[in-house]
């Protein structure tokens, strides 16, 4: 330790290490400069832990230049940190998900680990003509919906709401009903539909076993012609609704046209990808 | 405003940029070299001057005629360098005028676009929602100069018409194929810079991420106006 013993007094002594008029002996003293480590380092060294058994007297009396002080500064603080660290013999450090006083006697509760994952909302029009390509359909939803989560909403006459699950235990060939199948399509009211699911799962916590699950993208596929024939709600306050959920961060939305003739559709409601089944150059 | 920028891809393959775009007050038209052809740019380049110096080039009516007649003239212009029909079609139509053709216009209360092709049709609705509308037919699309080889089975196809209602759609663009990385989202941000129609920021940003872009990139639209009047 007799750098830092050097390192006091050298500066007494004056700059550069160079003896001056009041030193005891007129001894010429060994230049340490070179040897010194920047204070930066000396807080990140373990040899700072070193500093507190020094009976330095320094420390007791009026700090004599700014190194002295700050070093006086580290060694207290040395001493509060280690404080912190725990020393109690009764158990372990810090055994995993105990609560720890800081020295600040804040208290922090234990993290819970989170699981984030990605819903991907199906809007699946149940007509006669969603019908007609029911297996291309499956097959295209079979590939977008690999990982995650998957809701669906069929429409037709009146809106179907599915709930949600894995999407290895998503069944494709539940897309679309069978019964009750016709030219009805009440896409607005099925838009609603949709806002309450965002509204409802988007940004929200559900408690697993000692983990958190938690949404943070939400994928929205539209499928269909994107036409409405039969909805109580409004166009315009569907319209708004799409809006305020497509506008929210990392909600993406896309619509696949069972032919390019709806795409006008699709882009009026503001769906951001339109594409279509067929790659049929009509 | 029209923004070309070569894709990354052809950049290290040592490719030009073959798409091109043209524009006048009311019409922006982009085309879009087929990369299997050898010299697409230069016929996407020259078909886009002639084209430009028809009479009421940029009159929608008039379009499907004068595309036509373009084409019509710079193969009846380059044939004689040929000796026989089958030369004209393989070493001057396949190698240098296979592109898309996508046209936007602008009249008082619609945008009408007419494409030939693949490639997208951007719409911003009322609400400032950005819609990339993708055409696309697979590894072997359409193009116009089909039309004019004898062994191609296109010859009946035409150009595709949409119309947008101004109300409706206040800002309606084209774009080539290229740009499917900003429609997959790899471009943070990007609707909103072109949802504001601003022609330097729009370059700036495709040229920014450069490295995403493996075609080429080139979009068509009307300078912002209308899209700010939403904003």
């Amino acid at each position: 330790m007799n750098w830092i013993k050097n390192l006091l007094g050298e500066k007494d002594k004056g700059n550069n290490g160079q003896s001056s008029n009041n030193s005891p002996k007129d001894k010429p003293v060994r230049d340490y400069s070179a040897e010194m480590i920047p204070l930066e380092e000396l807080y990140m060294s373990e040899e700072l832990y070193l500093v507190e058994s020094l009976d330095l007297p320094q420390r007791e009396s009026k700090p004599n230049t700014d190194v002295q002080r700050r070093v006086t500064q580290l060694v207290e603080t040395v001493k509060s940190d280690d404080r912190t660290i725990d020393k109690d013999p009764k158990g372990p450090v810090n055994p995993k998900g105990a609560i720890k006083p800081n020295q600040g006697n804040k208290v922090f509760a234990p993290r819970i680990p989170e699981i984030e994952k990605t819903l991907t909302i199906i809007i699946i029009e149940n007509t006669n003509e969603t019908a007609k390509e029911k297996d291309k359909l499956e097959m295209i939803v079979k590939k977008l919906v690999a990982k995650g989560l998957v809701y669906v909403i069929n429409y037709g006459k009146k809106v179907r709401e599915g709930k949600v699950v894995e999407a290895k235990q998503f069944n494709c060939s539940e897309l679309l009903y069978q019964s009750d199948i016709g030219d009805n399509a009440c896409l607005f009211d099925a838009i609603i539909a949709l806002e309450r699911v965002v509204e409802k799962n988007y940004m929200k916590f559900a408690e697993l076993d000692n983990k958190r699950l938690v949404i943070r993208n939400i994928e929205i596929i539209g499928i269909g012609r994107c036409i409405d024939n039969c909805s109580i709600t409004s166009s315009q306050i569907a319209i708004d609704s799409f809006t305020k959920i497509a506008k929210q961060f990392d909600i993406t939305s896309k619509y696949i046209c069972l032919s390019e003739e709806s795409f006008v559709e699709a882009a009026k409601v503001g769906f951001r990808s339109i594409v279509s089944i067929s790659r049929k150059y009509m | 405003m029209i923004i070309s920028s070569q894709g990354f891809g052809h950049f290290t393959q040592g490719l030009n940029n073959q798409d091109f775009g043209v524009e006048t007050s009311r019409m922006v038209l982009v085309l879009d070299g087929c990369s299997g052809a050898k010299y697409s740019e230069v016929g996407t380049r020259l078909f886009a001057q002639l084209f430009l110096r028809k009479e009421e080039c940029d009159k929608y009516e008039k379009f499907e005629d004068n595309v036509k007649e373009v084409f019509e003239e710079l193969i009846g212009m380059m044939s004689k360098y040929y000796s026989t029909k089958e030369d004209v079609e393989k070493e001057f139509i396949m190698e240098n005028l296979l592109f898309t053709i996508i046209a936007c216009f602008k009249t008082e209360d619609k945008y009408i676009v007419k494409m030939f092709g693949d490639g997208y049709i951007i719409t911003k609705n009322q609400q400032g929602l950005l819609s990339y509308m993708k055409f696309s037919y697979g590894k072997y699309p359409p193009y116009f100069a089909y039309k004019y080889c004898s062994d191609m089975n296109f010859q009946n196809y035409q150009f595709k018409t949409f119309e947008f209602d101004r109300k409706i759609f206040p800002q309606v663009g084209i774009g080539s194929d290229g740009i499917l990385p900003m429609v997959k989202g790899e471009l943070k941000g990007i609707d909103n810079i072109i949802s504001k129609g601003n022609e330097i920021m729009v370059s700036a940003a495709i040229k920014a991420q450069r490295q995403c872009f493996s075609d080429d990139v080139t979009i068509g639209m009307f300078e912002g106006e209308d899209g700010n009047e939403l904003d």
